[in-house]
């Protein structure tokens, strides 16, 4: 009955990961292998196997890219956990219907395309949007805000706010409320209660929230095209024109296969400290 | 202490509201340029919609995609979800982890990946998919299984499967036991996975990009390409509709999944079940 029953969960499973392995395995796998290829400008895609596109990743501009896309990613973590912080505390107190709306208002901006958003803070930012029309109407010098890294910073911490607010909730939430009475009753104040153990017991929600928001703004696309342009270029917006402007598909392939391994580096890093994390609180 | 907190919420909501709100101002202005203070509204960027091909083309072209990506979807990831709960099977966390994966990948890496795929396919084997939705209706269906599964099985966990026993004891077959208690009970979670699944794949723009090319352009791609090089307030008049489609995508899933979570598992962890519960990725 077991073995028949594990049968037929592995089939219904099976449609499932054959797409995981056909749609994601196969092609990155197919990313390794055009890497090997001689790299350059309409790379021909024979020839090698070699190593010469990932060597030509330590050449310019890709290092200080790179260092511009890491910066803008960690000050994009940095900032939505300093906003999202408070906002999950309010949240996680909010009952009823305040709650209710207050989650519409953080889950709908997700289900808008990041293009959109975009296309929004581009109406907002540029010299003929609405913070230069404004300027322009009070007689102040008209300030275009619009393709500079300050713009990018700005929409990405917007976008992945409701993820750092959904995940910090879920985690404040989880708080078993007695635990607080506990901390007050043994005498500690509100703010050593709030220190000692609201803040550690958030970090699961933390980890997760950062290094989701880290990876996302480092695969980030359309909001540094749009707003930041070539005064902020990032590595993504590389690759994308190594496909299609100089059809360099080796370095291309290299430039991706960077960036998956950094990103996966990070995510297992994550998950490993919230494991060993929860092995050290709860003793396991 | 909690007027503070409240005071920073505000803020964060209103920062949340201002690029839709952008969007939707400027696609009623009466004319092509930004105005402050705007001097009056009109409804004509939406009336000239119709003579801009490529946006409608696009849309049509991601309401299609949507559809289809959703329904193979649920065709792939209710059955995954199903064996994930109950098929007590072993490294259930492993394959769970498997399917979720695709997620944190960088779309736009997908993208590459999913496109040197279809040409070495069509290479090796003369199957040309280039100009066609099937590499974006690949593309689409590796990112909203995950959605569905996370969805339906977060439902499937929720229910009592001491349900189906009975059902069993008295009498009904392994098929009518699945489609007349199991799934029935599961509906929520298979309604906000397939709303979810549509929205994601609708909205989706990194892993589009390079594998739309002529009519197969989606509308954010449409869109991208239109606000990168004109400043035409149709386009804004085109992406206020799919705000207010996003804005009802999220209330429906708030109504589907807010009675439901009064009562089950939901509550506890205090997330929200449908697409809050889960990581979308862009």
């Amino acid at each position: 009955m077991d073995r028949s029953r594990r049968r037929v969960a592995g089939l219904l499973l099976l449609p499932a990961l054959l797409v995981v392995a056909v749609v994601a395995a196969a092609p990155i796998g197919l990313l390794f292998r055009v890497a090997l290829y001689p790299p350059g400008p309409v790379a021909p895609l024979t020839g090698g196997p070699e190593l010469d596109s990932f060597a030509g990743l330590l050449g310019a501009p890709y290092p200080s890219v790179a260092l511009r896309t890491l910066r803008l990613s960690l000050l994009t973590t940095v900032l939505v956990t300093l906003l999202g912080f408070p906002v999950a505390l309010f949240l996680s107190r909010s009952r009823g219907l305040s709650r209710r709306i207050q989650t519409l208002l953080i889950v709908s901006p997700l289900l808008m395309s990041v293009v959109v958003r975009a296309y929004g803070w581009m109406l907002i930012l540029g010299r003929q949007g609405f913070v230069g029309e404004t300027l322009a109407a009070l007689s102040l010098p008209r300030v275009g805000l619009l393709h500079t890294e300050a713009a990018v910073l700005l929409a990405l911490t917007e976008s992945f706010l409701p993820f750092m607010i959904l995940a910090l909730a879920a985690s404040l939430d989880r708080i078993d409320p007695d635990l607080l009475a506990a901390a007050r009753g043994l005498g500690a104040s509100s703010a050593r209660t709030f220190f000692a153990v609201v803040v550690p017991l958030t970090l699961p929600g933390f980890v997760a929230g950062a290094s989701f928001v880290l990876v996302g703004s480092l695969s980030a696309y359309a909001i540094p095209a749009l707003l930041g342009g070539s005064a902020a270029r990032t590595f993504v917006m590389e690759i994308y024109e190594l496909v299609t402007i100089s059809f360099d598909w080796p370095t291309a392939a290299a430039a991706s296969i960077v960036l998956l391994l950094f990103a996966s580096a990070l995510l297992g890093g994550a998950a490993l400290l919230s494991r060993r994390r929860s092995a050290r609180t709860f003793g396991t | 202490m909690r007027i503070a907190l409240g005071a920073v919420a505000a803020v964060a909501y209103a920062v949340l509201l201002l690029a839709p709100l952008a969007v939707i101002v400027y696609s009623v202005s009466p004319g092509a340029a930004l105005e402050i203070p705007p001097s009056g509204a009109s409804l004509r960027w939406y009336a000239g919609l119709a003579d801009q091909p490529r946006l409608i083309s696009g849309l049509f072209t991601s309401l299609l995609l949507g559809a289809i990506a959703t329904g193979a979807a649920l065709v792939t990831g209710v059955p995954a979800a199903l064996a994930l709960t109950r098929g007590s099977l072993p490294g259930r966390e492993a394959f769970l982890a498997v399917l979720l994966s695709p997620l944190s990948l960088p779309g736009l890496v997908l993208g590459l990946g999913v496109l040197t795929s279809a040409a070495v396919l069509a290479n090796a084997t003369g199957i040309r998919t280039a100009g066609t939705l099937l590499p974006l209706v690949a593309a689409h269906l590796l990112i909203t299984i995950p959605w569905v599964v996370r969805s339906v099985a977060a439902s499937l966990e929720s229910t009592d499967p001491a349900l189906e026993d009975q059902a069993r004891s008295l009498g009904a077959g392994p098929f009518a036991t699945l489609f007349l208690v199991t799934l029935p009970s599961a509906r929520a979670g298979i309604v906000a996975g397939a709303v979810s699944a549509f929205v994601i794949s609708f909205g989706n723009f990194a892993l589009s990009l390079l594998l739309a090319s002529g009519r197969t352009v989606t509308l954010p791609v449409a869109i991208y390409e239109t606000v990168d090089r004109y400043q035409d307030p149709t386009v804004a008049a085109v992406s206020t509709l799919t705000i207010a489609a996003a804005v009802g995508a999220a209330v429906l899933t708030d109504r589907i999944s807010g009675p439901l979570k009064t009562r089950d598992s939901s509550a506890r962890s205090g997330q929200p079940a449908g697409p809050a519960a889960l990581e979308p990725n862009r």
